[in-house]
């Protein structure tokens, strides 16, 4: 069996790979992966796939992402059963190109979460040591993608961190491209302003190969930016480019050994002739508070809607309408949920939205600007990923929800200036993947990949 | 203004009701302590002194406006439905 | 009934008559087509659907803001107003909060001046079928999401009205503006939805919400008056509450205590894009804004030499009326003979029958003919006014009507048949002879039938007294 995607492609494309005799292979190459880890929410019996340069290339989609005919349920039981009537324009892009739909992956309900602990179906186990998270909120991608004896890329999102997070978690390369890059029509709401879909693979080409194939102006998505998609596998070389070091990202709540991997592979950039030089972003402090304001003022409109009616959990129509919704809402929403409701609707009321929604827009605007500034003078941003190495479940366990929210300090910046970020193995500590991120200016994405490929490459 | 920091059982009860959520006595006093915990990080931002504006995407948006025509779509609106009559949806009642 | 110091204000919801609904390209038709026949994904909420503006809607806006003296603001923001409501697709209705289209204009009534607080664009709700019963009393409820996410304009006035009959007269002077703008059509049900807030000598305001028709609105007011005088007589407090008007007992009755100001913990719609009126932009609006009731009023007056308020009552009668009266004067140069018969004796009949010159069988061409006989002398005026009714009832050429007709008699004529009919009454003639009164009332009456009324009774009582006279 054929493990990469450069590999099976060329196959395909010298006729001597049978598609139908390879979909069922990954069928049960998928049944066992989801026996061991739990990645997936739906797995997909009878995948199909038309032509196209990704012609029956396995491709797994996050639950939060609209897919025709196969139950979405965006990690939460409030949604049971919800059947979409449509494709989101991300998944008909892959579609479009050959792609083939294999399953659906497990994600903390809504995006809400790091861990994916919040998911009400199966708790995806990371595959270099089970008894660890794979990280949220589309740890059920990273988790498929780490373990995958097959060809597959998974298509991800990410509003906080969401596709960095599972990627540093599992060894896996994980693109969050530009807001506005990739179509939101059809991804459930979490948060507008700072919802992205991207993509994570087990190499950067394949990470970068399907983002090609999603991205795109898309009428349906008013916020969708009206510039073409790039073929960002087209890797260049990084002599010259002028690398950034933000000191924040290295402060002590990073754990030093991880610090240390992402140190090693700068060191790695600069063999390569990239010239490095450590700077400043003092707002990355206050990027917390502003993130998770902004996140749940609008999240918490974007759950109104489910309360019984029209689809997902539903029950018998008894009684006023408040007495159902809250029937509803209290038995299909997880604590997280319930939390980020309560906190975000707080942050709006009238008296308190001056204070808390307002200000957070205000400070988005100057993490934006200290970004943009920086990028004047850099190419690219060179951080660690996450904080620390993927934690167990028990230590999970023990974390307020405060605590939990402060482990999305690095990737939170970002993720609020909607600027396009690529996270890529660059070491171990106790056996545990480590990632660095690697930022770049808006739109482009082309050079924080090249960057991601070239370390991959020095590896 | 009330103290817009201080998250008290009557506040929460009060958020509950417009947010149609039911809480267990045991989840109102849970949520209390842990909301406060994550409100009083939020006061951060107070150090934070802001001329700027607010930002309401990560890019500048504007003027994305569709013209006035009509695109019939095909599909059935009841397809996730389990309560409806004929072709409406049911509700439930007012008061 | 005593001075009270009264203060009225109200917020007024327009159906704007786009093809396509506020923010999906669905057909924005609520009238009778099949339930939720008319809808998509994005006006049912579901789950990854996304909202887009439609451009028609905010043009129709800006022309609002102009026709009512606002500033139209520059830079536009659409704001998520949330609460939870079944005829809400998503919990929220897409509105306009913190910067709407237009803003701080007026409406000049005589000496008093309305002033307009905002002019906004947003979506309409689901519509509700309460079964057997109606909302506070309905065993089930339907919702027909066709109406979900047609595009409304949003009009609010300051608390400046200080009668429900000036309300009334506003709210037909704005009828009439937007019908002429073209942004709305009157003859749809429904189509405009009042809210009014009212408040008595520094009392608490109470809302009436949701109120159709005009004559509604002032009843429902002038209820709400008897209701808070008679409390106050009580010495009973009114309360600040949310009241619903019933249109068949002509009452108002309370929906809902409003003992804080809802809470609607409003955002910008993220999904959204901010949207510019540049100045430039609002002047080529303004350039193509169609003429106004008023502006029509005047040049009509001015164009035809007609009195202003017998051309205001042309105007407000409605655009097609106006148009009407413009196009009959093209095909027969008579502006005050045409204007006469208008004002006097078609606008009964049409109101008598419930119709409007649009949906009636009028048509210009075969209107002037009646104008022209009657100025020919063909027909009297007498004859033409009962002409008038079958001309509306059937929409047939009065030419044709009066066909066969000798309608117009000449005094001979009229003698002849009074003679005929002394002949033909004997019994009745004698009478008359004997100077019996009854007689020669039942004579004219005879007279007039035959006649077809068009001889005058005095006329017809000379000649038969002349005749009678003759004979003895």
């Amino acid at each position: 069996m054929i493990t990469g995607v450069k590999e099976y492609i060329e196959e395909v494309r010298s006729g001597n790979l049978n598609v139908d005799d390879f979909a069922h292979e990954v069928v049960e190459r998928s049944k066992t992966i989801q026996k061991k880890y739990s990645p997936f929410i739906t797995l997909v019996e009878h995948p199909t796939s038309g032509n196209g340069r990704i012609k029956g290339l396995p491709i797994s989609v996050k639950d939060s992402i609209c897919t025709k005919g196969i139950m979405t349920t965006a990690g939460s039981k409030i949604l049971d059963g919800y059947v979409p009537p449509f494709d989101a324009t991300s998944v008909s892009n892959a579609k479009r190109d050959g792609g083939m739909v294999i399953g659906k992956t497990a994600m903390d309900e809504f995006g809400f979460g790091t861990f994916s602990t919040n998911c009400a179906y199966s708790i995806p186990r990371n595959p270099h040591d089970t008894s660890r998270s794979c990280g949220g909120s589309s740890g059920g991608a990273a988790c498929l993608t780490a373990a995958a004896d097959f060809p597959h890329i998974a298509i991800a999102q990410s509003t906080g961190g969401s596709i960095t997070a599972p990627a540093a978690f599992t060894g896996t390369v994980g693109i969050t491209p530009t807001y506005g890059r990739v179509s939101r029509y059809g991804l459930i709401d979490y948060s507008n302003s700072m919802d992205k879909i991207g993509t994570i693979g087990k190499t950067v080409y394949d990470a970068a190969l399907l983002l090609s194939s999603l991205s795109g102006y898309d009428r349906l998505d008013s916020t969708s930016a009206e510039i073409a998609s790039e073929d960002f596998t087209a890797f260049g070389s990084i002599k010259g480019l002028r690398v950034g070091i933000p000191k924040e990202y290295f402060s002590e709540g990073v754990d030093k050994r991880v610090a240390k991997e992402v140190r090693s592979g700068i060191e790695r950039l600069e063999s390569l002739g990239a010239s490095c030089e450590e700077v400043s972003l003092p707002m990355t402090d206050y990027g917390i508070a502003s993130y998770y304001i902004t996140a749940i003022s609008e999240a918490s409109t974007n759950l109104a809607r489910y309360c019984g009616l029209r689809y997902g959990m539903q029950k018998e129509i008894t009684g006023d309408f408040e007495s159902y919704f809250s029937s509803i809402r209290s038995t299909g929403f997880g604590q997280e949920a319930k939390r980020r409701i309560i906190l975000g609707t707080y942050a709006r009321m009238a008296g308190f939205r001056d204070a808390y929604y307002i200000k957070a827009l205000r400070i988005r605007t100057k993490i934006i600007n200290e970004f943009a500034a920086m990028f004047k003078k850099f190419d690219v941003l060179v951080a660690p990923s996450m904080p620390i190495i993927a934690p167990t479940f028990s230590e999970i366990e023990k974390l307020s929800p405060i605590k939990a929210y402060s482990m999305d300090i690095l990737t939170v910046p970002p993720n609020m200036a909607g600027i396009p970020h690529v996270s890529v193995p660059i070491g171990k500590v106790d056996s545990m993947p480590v990632g660095m991120q690697i930022m770049a200016a808006h739109f482009k994405e082309s050079d924080a990949i090249r960057v991601a490929a070239a370390v991959e490459g020095a590896r | 203004m009330e103290d817009y920091g201080k998250i008290d059982r009557k506040m929460l009860e009060h958020i509950c009701s417009i947010a149609k959520l039911n809480l267990s006595d045991e989840e109102y006093a849970r949520y209390q302590k842990e909301l406060q915990d994550v409100i009083d990080v939020f006061r951060q931002m107070d150090k934070v002194d802001t001329q700027e504006e607010p930002s309401y995407h990560p890019i500048e948006i504007k003027d994305r406006l569709r013209d006035d025509e009509v695109i019939a779509h095909e599909w059935d609106p009841l397809c996730n439905s389990k309560s409806f009559e004929g072709r409406y949806f049911k509700s439930p009642k007012i008061v | 009934m005593a001075e009270h110091k009264i203060m009225i204000g109200i917020e007024t919801h327009v159906q704007l008559n786009t093809k396509s609904k506020m923010f999906c390209s669905d057909r924005s038709e609520p009238g009778d087509a099949e339930p939720n026949s008319n809808t998509c994904p994005v006006c049912l909420g579901f789950p990854g659907s996304k909202p887009r503006i439609n451009r028609k809607a905010v043009e129709y806006g800006i022309l609002i803001g102009i026709a009512l003296n606002c500033r139209i603001n520059s830079n536009v923001f659409f704001s998520r107003k949330a609460y939870f409501y079944p005829d809400l697709s998503k919990n929220f209705q897409i509105t306009q909060y913190e910067i709407p289209i237009a803003e701080e204009g007026y409406v000049q009534m005589g000496d008093d001046r309305i002033g307009i607080t905002r002019v906004h664009v947003e979506e309409d709700p689901a519509r509700l079928i309460y079964q057997n019963g109606d909302i506070t009393s309905a065993e089930s409820v339907l919702i027909d999401y066709n109406r979900a996410g047609v595009p409304l304009a949003e009009i609010v006035t300051e608390p400046d009205f200080k009668s429900p009959k000036q309300v009334r007269n506003f709210l037909e002077r704005l009828s009439s503006v937007l019908e002429y703008l073209g942004v709305y059509d009157p003859a749809r049900e429904m189509s405009l939805r009042v809210d009014a807030n009212i408040s008595m000598d520094g009392g608490e305001r109470v809302e009436i919400k949701n109120i159709t028709g005009f004559e509604s609105v002032e009843k429902a007011l002038n209820y709400e008056i008897v209701r808070q005088s008679g409390m106050r007589r009580m010495a009973a407090t009114v309360q600040r509450e949310t009241r619903h008007f019933n249109a068949e007992l002509k009452t108002t009755s309370a929906l809902r205590k409003k003992e804080y100001e809802e809470d609607y913990g409003y955002i910008f719609d993220p999904d959204l894009p901010m949207v510019t009126l540049s100045e430039a932009h609002v002047s080529s609006i303004k350039a193509k804004m169609p003429e106004l009731p008023e502006q029509r009023a005047e040049r009509l007056s001015k164009e035809y030499g007609m009195d202003i308020s017998r051309a205001c009552v042309i105007v407000y009668n409605g655009k097609p009326m106006a148009d009407f009266f413009e196009t009959s004067v093209k095909l027969y140069n008579n502006p005050d003979g045409i204007s006469n018969w208008i004002v006097n004796y078609l606008m009964k009949s049409l109101n008598w029958r419930g119709e409007r010159i649009s949906n009636s069988k009028v048509r210009p061409n075969t209107f002037v003919e009646l104008v022209e006989m009657v100025d020919k002398n063909e027909i009297t005026e007498r004859y033409a006014k009962e002409l008038v009714k079958s001309y509306v009832d059937t929409g047939t050429s009065p030419r044709k009507l009066a066909e066969g007709e000798k309608v117009v008699l000449t005094e001979k004529d009229i003698v002849k048949i009074v003679s005929d009919i002394i002949v033909n009454n004997k019994k009745a003639s004698d009478e008359l002879k004997a100077g019996k009164k009854e007689a020669m009332q039942f004579l004219i009456g005879e007279a007039l039938k035959q006649t077809k009324r068009q001889a005058n009774p005095n006329e017809i009582r000379e000649i038969l007294t002349k005749l009678i006279g003759k004979s003895t």
